[in-house]
């Protein structure tokens, strides 16, 4: 009785994760949405000496599709980065520009997305 | 009597022992047939967008042309967006998506409306995606992330899909999403 109680017990458990799995996959490939157009609307109108205001810049940005919209948060982080691409302390005529997604739902980024500009 | 009454309680727990293990196996093999059908559904959302985001960053691609057509129904689904772009020749070849209803299925009460989107290259049919799909738009923007009232003002497409896949009894059909989307810069539009 015991031994079928505690395998009912782990297959939910292993369920809920599988739920939880899926669930986040499709919030990541939403944020991933997101964050590429915040990317890319930055890289448009965003000056190389302007990039260092936007630095610790928080937004949010809705994926919406149909009648159904889901709501995610934008951190923006910009640091100066060397010619291979490590970071610098000290201005460089390069920037990296990283932008990561989260949604209330989950505890840790969604994903993250970084780009050189210059 | 001990005897009897033995026997029955032996019976009793050896029922609720099999009727717990029956429903954690018939539990575990839904939960599989869900996961298989999530798997499929995401594999075919990105394979299809795969082919698309790689399609759309060429547009105006060796050709004096970019978009030509964009148009939406009364849902707000991009019935039809066109692009010029060259062939493997060199060619200009006008590329055509056209999403056109393909079933509907009734899950949850609801009657959901399903579309295929074909892909067309001069008026030839040339591949189609999922037939599943409940949403499809591709929408211009200016730089600013902006609606773009024309295509001449357009630098960014914004493409947003769903699709849907129906699965379980069909008197109780459950319904699985796969929502994709992406915002390409085709370095054409920036002329």
């Amino acid at each position: 009785m015991m031994i079928a109680a505690l395998a009912s017990i782990n297959q939910y458990t292993a369920q809920l994760q599988a739920y939880e799995a899926m669930y986040r996959s499709e919030f990541e490939l939403m944020a991933n949405a997101l964050v590429l157009e915040e990317m890319e609307i930055i890289d448009l109108t965003t000056n190389f000496s302007a990039l260092g205001a936007l630095d610790g810049d928080e937004r949010t940005r809705s994926f919406e599709v149909g009648s159904g919209s889901v709501e995610f948060n934008l951190a923006i982080s910009v640091i100066y980065v060397d010619e291979t691409g490590a970071p610098s302390g000290v201005a460089t005529p390069q920037r990296e520009v990283a932008i990561a997604a989260t949604h209330p739902r989950f505890t840790t980024p969604l994903v993250t997305h970084k780009r050189i500009m210059v | 009597m001990q005897l009897l009454l033995d026997n029955i309680a032996s019976v009793l727990v050896a029922s609720t022992v099999l009727l717990v293990v029956v429903a954690t196996t018939l539990n575990a093999q839904r939960s599989a047939v869900e996961a298989s059908v999530a798997y499929a559904a995401k594999k075919q959302t990105l394979t299809t967008a795969d082919f698309l985001e790689s399609d759309l960053l060429l547009i105006g691609n060796g050709t004096a042309d970019t978009i030509e057509t964009i148009s939406v129904n009364d849902s707000g689904q991009t019935t039809e967006f066109s692009f010029w772009r060259q062939n493997g020749t060199g060619a200009a070849m006008l590329v055509s998506y056209t999403l056109t209803p393909s079933t509907s299925k009734v899950i949850d009460g609801q009657t959901v409306q399903l579309y295929q989107l074909n892909r067309s290259e001069n008026g030839v049919p040339a591949g189609s995606g999922s037939s599943t799909l409940s949403d499809f738009t591709i929408t211009m923007l200016g730089p600013d992330g902006s609606l773009a009232a024309s295509a001449a003002d357009a630098r960014l497409l914004r493409v947003r899909a769903v699709n849907v896949y129906p699965y379980g009894d069909p008197d109780n059909m459950n319904m699985f999403r796969s929502y994709w989307g992406i915002t390409v810069r085709p370095p054409n539009l920036e002329t």
